[in-house]
């Protein structure tokens, strides 16, 4: 019976070796005519379809250039890494046989300080057509990668937006929009697609976000209208409890603005004063149970802690919580923990599909790129119904309740979450022609061509300032445009500073920016904390740094 | 070494309370083994779209209409790309990664057996200072944290030229370090020294004491430690990772496969089906071996 | 006289021999550990009285800088607390595995009836890739059991590990469930080598099958536990339980123990925090290896002789 057994295994054993040969991985050999450069690609996020893309415009543009004088080699020969495990960001490049590295959640002041990068400053500088790479950046940017040593050593990669997407059609479908007549007796809502829909978050008519909330007091009451029909307002991932934190990040942003955004990165805010909030009036009628009582401070490295305390992390957190407090707002598995985003994308996919339709996702605006797979199964099960889809960009309300203010209008602000850098790999820098050639190729990827191409196959954008054109709009999808769009009146915050305290403790500002502690229990995440009936204002309260100890950490970069 | 001893079986006619009870627990503890694995097996032959739908119970329809093809499927995209600058870029599949498992595996388990028993029998049978201080130095090492070391073990093994090979690895384990060593010390301490006395007498050396006399005594706990010793290599993923970079083991792939961003391999059925091809290459090895595993050691004492 | 002498010159020669062999054979290993360990190790010790700075990317000598922040974060960081409750915690339940693994490891050695299939079971977990164990163990629990509940009690409930309150003790169960493989092949190896006479002799005066477990078998095994039980008390600080493969970095602070934020924080910290990080494990040694050298000590002193 044993016998049996363990032969039964052995054959299986054997038949799993048989089975192997190769895999369907990229494969290449090493062609001794040319010259290589390895690329390191992390295949999550934005994938590898772009670079393999370049690579064959790049091999055959300089085919008939040497790169290695004195020898017969001529042209070259780009090779990928593809790898969908690693991001490959610190120490372990050294031993690494990649040249130039295209991945994400970099630490650029450390990688810098230790001297793992190459100096690209000539690239940055260098004209094309009268504009430098350097001036496609923002001075934010320009000032903080060069903060160290006054040098550039990396390129930002792609602008990661981590928040909320909609299903297009399910809207179009179940009307979830608001109509331009608020007293139209339908609660506000639409009651036939041609009705005349609300302005929209960014305030004019015939734009793409016609309908949608701007507040955050429009956001719950489209909720409730969705309930009744029927209509599951989210599904996000309960593996990776963080990601309903990129919904605080993003409101709070969107509260406070990009300028003061960045303060949590450069504790300096100049004359520039910030709303903090000195303690919480409780008021049943409040939307969310509670009125902060605010007032107006200057920022600077002495008095940072106070940036915990701002108003808009504090309506950050109180949408969230409003939106976990009703487990009818969520899909049911975004609470387990081996509901993966991946799943939840799959969910989001097929939930129109099963009619059991969920209205939105919370996921990095790549989220379409993770998802092919799930796209294509769901059009095997469910055939031409499946194609096509539509998904759009939520934009996220910058407003708590009434009227938006002209001021707040159409601007928004994201905290970059990705920190996705290119570079090439200070390892080579005595090999000047490898130096010379992965210059070459960063710069190419870098041409405004390249940047605009990046776009239309990945849709998402560098992380540069540049324009697309109508030839390159016309090949995205509705959902890459609506993140174009977004982008457009959205600056992006990201977590580079030239402030000593910062550079001297990156990650610990960076890695869990939501920490709290309540009833000496304490939280990395909000969503957790709310999930345990904690609310909004003591998780808020608790995430308090007191002045003594943040002497204790930081003074010495006074 | 004598056969396995008369210890009486015991029989449910025979057993009192106390062991129905600990037969009730055990029984407990094999169906709470054995249930976890049959639901991974019954899921890892359902369809996506079928598991929203069937959480619990075996696939529907008949046997040969259950999802095999997952197994095939995951069997073809087993597989970790490498890139290096002498084989360009390649996929390492399944075979190749068996073969450098059992090398990574076998040899290493072997050579971080063999040191430590050798180490462990000569301070615990040698009585000089610096026998306890490398017991010392063990129990320090065993709870020392080691920080921020990666840069330097990395230099060091390129140094030396053995970055990215097996045998370097061997020599990476060339020490005494750990847990085992602590078990060894404690069975040279039981046995007494009349066996290596009656062979001083005749005139035996250190060594054909050591390799003659005493080895054979601990043979099957030797052999059984080697044993704990692969199973522990054949699933570590972190040293090949990191110092075989081109020379992938399985359990870097499944690491690989489980860890990876791929959507196909992302949902509950492919997910089971990834460990349960895992786990049959091992428990078959583990059925093969099992007898030598598990029956015959002895510790701490040896049968006189 | 004449023999004395001889036997003298035999003893210095023997003395010499044995010497030359215990220097012979222990050398490579020792020059291995001197390598490998300490080159590779040292500098990171050091790093416990150093602090990094980001412009000259060099570390500077700041004398008991980071001791003082670690005492001070012991006493006032809630996750450090949080790891200190849950290793003890955690310690506790490995001493129930350790007594468990004991009786078990008695009903195999008496060949009570299915001891063999039980013996397999028991061993599974540790030859089962931990990754892959987890990841079966992981869905079960979330997906499976609730929904099962939800079957046979018509009530939705979260899973083991989703809901808060069950978290931490599913952690624990997980760690004991799969922990008594090693152990009880031990014992049982240790119990095989207990001399049939003694077992006969006692079974002539009619002890009954508990009395033999705690007068005649814990004691003769006693070396073999011993070993255990201080390897367990070095586990207190380097315990994860599972912890990395469960959630990889991202735990949630309660769940912490001593081990997985130690593991943790060398995986995420940059480099200026490496310092901070190897003040925090000289601390922890400097208790945790007088503490397991007291427990061996104390282990052996008040243990049975036999």
């Amino acid at each position: 019976m044993k016998k049996t057994l363990c032969v039964i295994l052995g054959l299986l054993m054997s038949l799993s070796v048989a089975a192997c040969g190769k895999g369907p991985g990229m494969t290449e050999a090493i062609d001794p005519n040319r010259t290589q450069l390895y690329v390191f690609n992390y295949d999550g996020g934005v994938g590898t379809e772009w670079l393999y893309e370049i690579k064959e415009r790049f091999e055959a543009e300089y085919k008939d250039t040497c790169f290695e004088p004195g020898t017969n080699k001529m042209g070259v020969q780009i090779m990928i890494e593809a790898n969908k495990l690693s991001f490959y960001n610190d120490e372990k490049i050294k031993s690494s046989p990649n040249e130039v590295f295209f991945t994400e959640n970099v630490g650029y002041t450390d990688m810098v300080s230790q001297g793992l990068l190459l100096d690209i400053t000539d690239l940055v500088t260098a004209d094309e057509n009268g504009v430098s790479l350097e001036d496609r950046m923002t001075d934010k940017q320009k000032e903080a990668l060069i903060a160290l040593k006054g040098k550039y050593y990396a390129l930002p990669h792609y602008d990661g937006y981590r928040g909320v997407s909609y299903d297009i059609d399910l809207f179009e479908e179940k009307g979830l929009y608001f109509a331009d007549e608020k007293d139209n007796g339908n609660n506000g809502f639409i009651i036939s697609s041609s009705d005349k829909r609300s302005a929209g978050p960014d305030g004019k008519y015939d734009t793409n976000d016609d309908g949608l909330p701007s507040t955050m007091a429009e956001f719950f009451r489209l909720f409730d209208y969705m309930l009744s029909s029927n209509v599951t307002p989210f599904v996000y991932t309960g593996m990776y409890p963080e990601y309903t934190s990129y919904v605080v990040e993003w409101i709070y942003s969107n509260y406070a603005g990009a300028d003061v955004a960045s303060l949590d990165y450069t504790f300096d805010s100049g004359d520039m004063e910030v709303e903090i909030i000195t303690g919480f009036e409780e008021l049943k009628n409040n939307m969310f149970g509670a009125e902060p009582i605010t007032e107006k401070v200057k920022i600077m490295p002495e008095n940072g802690y106070l940036m915990k305390q701002q108003t808009g992390k504090y309506y950050g957190l109180a949408f969230l919580n409003k939106m976990v407090s009703d487990s009818r707002y969520y899909y049911s598995l975004s609470t387990n923990q081996t509901f993966s985003h991946l799943d939840a994308q799959e969910a989001f996919i097929y939930s129109k599909l099963e009619n059991k339709p969920i209205a939105m996702l919370i996921d990095g605006s790549y989220w379409v790129n993770e998802a092919q797979g799930a796209f294509r199964r769901s059009i095997e099960d469910y055939g031409t119904r499946a194609e096509n889809r539509n998904f759009g960009w939520m934009p996220l309300p910058t407003t708590v309740d009434g009227e938006v203010s002209s001021e707040q209008t159409g601007k928004n602000a994201a905290k970059d979450t990705v920190r996705s850098y290119a570079y090439i790999n200070g390892n080579i820098a005595d090999d000047e022609n490898k130096v010379k050639l992965a210059k070459l190729f960063l710069s190419y990827c870098y041409k405004l061509e390249n940047l605009q191409k990046f776009t239309e196959v990945t849709g998402c954008a560098r992380g540069l300032n540049y324009e697309l054109t109508e030839e390159n709009k016309s090949q995205m999808s509705t959902f890459a445009l609506s993140v174009w769009d977004m982008r457009q009146t959205t600056e992006m915050v990201r977590p580079i500073s030239s402030s000593e305290i910062f550079m001297n403790n990156e990650k610990e500002f960076y890695n869990s920016p939501w920490e709290s502690v309540v009833s000496n229990q304490p939280y990395v995440n909000p969503v957790t904390a709310f999930r345990n009936s904690i609310s909004a204002m003591d998780y808020f309260n608790g995430m308090k740094i007191y002045k003594r100890d943040w002497e204790e950490d930081y003074s010495r970069w006074f | 070494m004598k056969k396995k001893a008369y210890v009486k079986e015991t029989t449910f006619r025979n057993m009192g309370v106390f062991f129905w009870l600990l037969l009730v627990i055990l029984a407990l503890y094999t169906i709470s083994m054995i249930l976890p694995m049959v639901w991974g097996i019954f899921t890892s032959l359902k369809s996506q779209n079928e598991f929203r739908t069937n959480v619990l119970w075996i696939p529907h329809g008949a046997p040969w209409d259950w999802q095999w093809g997952n197994f095939v499927y995951v069997m073809n995209n087993f597989y970790v790309p490498i890139s290096s600058q002498t084989q360009g870029l390649r996929s390492v599949g399944m075979g190749e990664m068996l073969l450098y498992t059992i090398l990574y595996a076998a040899g290493g388990a072997f050579i971080n057996t063999l040191v430590p028993c050798v180490v462990a029998y000569i301070t615990a049978k040698f009585k000089y200072k610096f026998s306890s201080v490398i017991y010392t130095v063990v129990v320090v090492t065993m709870v020392l944290p080691v920080v921020g070391n990666t840069a330097s073990e990395l230099q060091l093994v390129k140094a030396l030229g053995i970055f990215d090979t097996i045998p370097g690895n061997w020599i990476q384990k060339f020490n005494f370090l750990g847990m085992y060593y602590l078990v060894f010390y404690a069975t040279f301490r039981g046995i007494p020294n009349d066996f290596a006395e009656a062979a001083y007498v005749d005139g035996a050396g250190e060594t054909h004491v050591m390799v003659r006399i005493i080895f054979p005594l601990v043979a099957n706990i030797f052999v059984t430690v080697m044993l704990i010793k692969f199973i522990g290599f054949w699933n570590d993923y972190q040293t090949p990772l990191l110092f075989l970079p081109t020379h992938p083991t399985i359990a870097y792939g499944v690491y690989y496969l489980s860890n990876s961003v791929q959507q196909e391999f992302n949902n509950v059925p492919m997910r089971m089906t990834g460990c349960i091809l895992m786990v049959i290459p091992i428990l078959a090895l583990f059925l093969i071996f099992k007898e030598k595993l598990m029956s015959n050691i002895s510790m701490g004492g040896v049968k006189e | 006289m004449e023999r004395i002498k001889a036997k003298k010159n035999g003893f210095g020669k023997r003395n010499r021999n044995r010497l030359i062999f215990y220097c012979a054979f222990l050398s490579l290993p020792v020059l291995q550990f001197c390598i490998f360990y300490i080159g590779v190790n040292f500098n990171s010790i050091l790093l416990a009285f150093k602090s990094y700075e980001y412009e000259t990317g060099a570390y500077q000598w700041v004398g008991f800088m980071n001791f003082k922040e670690v005492f001070r974060d012991f006493g006032s960081v809630l996750y450090l607390q949080a790891s200190i409750r849950n290793s003890l915690m955690l310690y506790a339940f490995t001493m129930l595995t350790t007594f468990l693994a004991l009786l078990f490891s008695y009903y195999i050695f008496k060949r009570a009836p299915l001891s063999r299939l039980f013996q397999t079971m028991l061993f599974i977990p540790n030859i089962i890739s931990a990754i892959v164990m987890v990841t079966i163990f992981k869905y079960f629990v979330e997906r499976a059991i609730p929904f099962a509940w939800e079957k046979l009690m018509g009530e939705t409930v979260q899973g083991l590990l989703g809901n808060q309150k069950t978290t931490l003790g599913t952690l624990i169960f997980y760690c004991c469930w799969s922990g008594f493989g090693v152990q009880m092949l031990m014992y049982s190896g240790a119990m095989s080598g207990v001399s049939d006479s003694v077992i006969e002799a006692a079974k002539l005066d009619g002890i009954t099958p508990i009395r033999e477990f705690f007068y005649i078998i814990v004691p003769l095994i006693y070396p073999t536990l011993v070993t255990f039980l201080v390897v367990e008390v070095a586990g207190i600080f380097t315990n994860q339980m599972n912890l990395y493969n469960f959630y990889g970095l991202k735990a949630e602070y309660s769940l912490y123990t001593f081990g997985y934020f130690l593991y943790k924080e060398i995986q995420s910290v940059n480099i200026s925090g490496y310092p901070y990080l190897a003040a925090m494990g000289l601390v922890l040694t400097a208790v945790a290896v007088p503490l397991t050298l007291i427990v061996r000590k104390v282990l052996e002193t008040v243990g049975p002789k036999v």
